[in-house]
């Protein structure tokens, strides 16, 4: 009997890489003792495994490896043009994790990383470190969750739940929390901190069902999103990023429309609304390493060296999906 | 096309039996065996020989996204009370060589049943006088090399290093024969890699046929395309592939008969067909 595409592959976390100088940190501990199945391979740093030369991202997706690593140099980076500030003056993100357990068709990691196995940065100490130094010279509004999906990991690593207690002591630090998990449980147990923002990206079911494999459905999301807000957190909703697919304007409608008959609307923090956008190299990267999703090789625009929607039909979705939001939202609280 | 690369022929010998290999005759200093998609090439010692096999073969019989290459080879084991066997076939998750320290990783991807290992490659042969050398689970004399030269045109999912333990560490005890029993007896788990292998490097293939790409060609032709639209024809074939899973053949087949005076009407034509692949 020919075998299964499934059979082909051995599971995800087969494999930890790990580098020789974290051996012993109490992170890394606590995560191999999560798998104690894994076959274990020091390595002397992890850009020895992560960086190597043409390396299949789509290949290497249907069996990811952990690389446990030391993040040396600079851990918390100004936020970049393309990502949406909230009106915040101080915008910065930082990744103690990159790459994701979520396959989404349109996500810029495919491109900016040379793999998709997953990098944990345990010495989550220094990143504190460098935050608090920033503190000292003025407020910061901190993204977490960029490179990867924070919470999704949470039982493996709870990053999350030290960034939310690390932020908790200090007032002058805002984070946001991204995510398109369903995890909420894994930090339930916290009192909500003021300068905590959870933030959940949204996509009607016919986006996720094609694009977004591995992710939860809207209705589990949104379940997630009613529990943290009647918990009393502060939850931020995001439409970004908007697909340009078939019958485009019916589906955002309907899914706007649920998503503000679960959550109160006068509850919710603020909304941004965005269409697919990536950096041009990114986009060359992941056509050259032959991604099966069609939405891809979409005839894109480039202006400024990214990549979106022809400049009329991105006005026309953002314009579209922004009508839909004021039903239920102030404008001054609609990000675009 | 799959390739095998062994040190020696006595390692060589049982895939040569099993699949009804041919020598190719007259190619180069290194023996040549073939039988339709599958090539093997015997080195030689070391991990220099290794490798220029290695580039040898990769070059001349061409390689792509579907290729996969496999050192096959005879071992030492460190340890005589750890968890190897002798006539245990160790899949390498970890290369190093030992004269410049350099690691390499293959991916290790592939569903497979077999123990894992690193293994040290050295330029002669291990023995108990310099254990205390010795950082790996295993030596040999050619995986860095064969490595380092198959990552040169291969990914790390495409290149497999599976070394059949031998000795512990007691090389002259080694016998060609004892090799030849020792890979012959592998050959079951193998041939089990090689299949999930394949299967991997399939799945990833790419996302248009030589059908589609000739098709394509002639369109771009036909119609006096730049580079830059017969660029972006092929990425809106893919799309329209992924999208609707169906072949180009039938939707753009009233085109490739198409006789156009002027590019300015190639470009219309070109407009007409990103239309019917973006909406069909």
């Amino acid at each position: 009997m020919s075998k299964l595409k499934s059979d082909f592959f051995i599971r995800d976390f087969s494999h930890i890489y790990i580098e020789k100088n974290v051996i012993d940190h109490p992170m890394t501990r606590d995560i191999l003792k999560r798998f104690p199945e894994a076959v274990r391979v020091e390595i002397d740093h992890y850009k020895d495994v992560f960086n190597r030369s043409r390396q299949q991202f789509p290949v290497q997706k249907q069996s990811q490896k952990l690389i446990l690593a030391e993040k040396t140099g600079e851990k918390v980076y100004p936020g970049a043009d393309v990502s949406q500030d909230f009106g915040h003056e101080h915008f910065y993100y930082t990744s103690s994790i990159l790459n994701c357990i979520y396959n989404c068709s349109y996500c810029y990691l495919q491109g900016m990383f040379p793999s998709s196995n997953i990098v944990m940065f345990v010495n989550q100490e220094d990143f504190f470190q460098e935050v608090d130094a920033l503190l000292a010279r003025h407020p910061v509004y901190l993204a977490i969750s960029y490179d990867t999906d924070l919470l999704a990991f949470e039982r493996i690593a709870p990053f999350a739940s030290r960034w939310i207690e690390f932020a908790r002591e200090r007032e002058t630090l805002t984070i946001e929390l991204r995510t398109k998990s369903v995890n909420y449980a894994a930090i339930r147990h916290f009192q909500p901190a003021e300068n905590v923002v959870l933030a959940w990206t949204l996509s009607p079911d016919e986006v996720i069902r094609r694009y977004e494999p591995l992710t939860p459905s809207l209705d589990m999301r949104l379940k997630s999103m009613k529990q943290a807000m009647d918990d009393g957190w502060r939850v931020r909703v995001s439409f970004d990023p908007i697909l340009y697919i078939h019958d485009w304007q019916a589906q955002y409608k309907a899914c706007v429309a649920r998503t503000f008959s679960t959550l109160p609307a006068d509850k919710i923090e603020d909304v941004s609304i965005g269409v697919f956008r990536m950096a041009r190299d990114y986009l060359k990267n992941i056509r050259r390493t032959g991604s099966q999703s069609d939405l891809i090789y979409y005839p894109f625009e480039c202006r400024d060296g990214v990549y979106s929607y022809p400049e009329e039909l991105a006005e026309q979705m953002i314009r579209f999906v922004r009508g839909e939001v004021e039903q239920y939202i102030h404008p001054e609280n609609i990000y675009l | 096309m799959l390739y095998l690369v062994t040190a020696l022929y006595n390692e060589a010998k049982p895939f040569i039996d099993h699949y009804q290999l041919k020598k190719v005759p007259h190619t180069s200093k290194f023996q040549v065996f073939r039988h339709d998609d599958m090539v093997l090439v015997v080195s030689g010692s070391g991990a220099f020989q290794s490798a220029v096999a290695t580039t040898y073969v990769l070059t001349r019989f061409g390689h792509d996204e579907t290729s996969n290459i496999l050192n096959i080879g005879i071992a030492g084991a460190v340890q005589k009370e750890g968890p190897y066997q002798e006539g245990d076939p160790v899949l390498c998750h970890k290369i190093v060589h030992h004269d410049n320290g350099r690691a390499y990783y293959p991916d290790i991807l592939a569903e497979h049943r077999m123990k894992e290992g690193s293994v040290e490659t050295f330029a002669y042969p291990v023995g108990e006088a310099v254990r205390s050398d010795v950082s790996a689970d295993l030596v040999d004399m050619e995986g860095a090399g064969f490595y380092e030269a198959a990552s040169s045109f291969l990914s790390p999912h495409q290149i497999y290093c599976v070394k059949i333990v031998s000795d512990f560490l007691e090389p002259s005890a080694v016998s060609p024969q004892k090799v030849t029993r020792l890979v012959a007896r592998t050959l079951s788990e193998l041939e089990d890699l090689i299949e999930v292998a394949r299967g991997i490097t399939a799945i990833h293939r790419d996302v248009l046929t030589e059908e589609d790409h000739r098709l394509l060609k002639q369109l771009a032709g036909n119609l006096k395309l730049s580079q830059t639209l017969s660029h972006q024809l092929t990425q809106l074939a893919k799309q329209y592939r992924l999208r609707t899973g169906k072949p180009l053949t039938g939707l753009l087949d009233d085109y490739t008969e198409l006789v156009i005076e002027s590019k300015h009407e190639g470009k219309i034509c070109f407009e007409q067909i990103k239309e019917r692949l973006l909406h069909t």
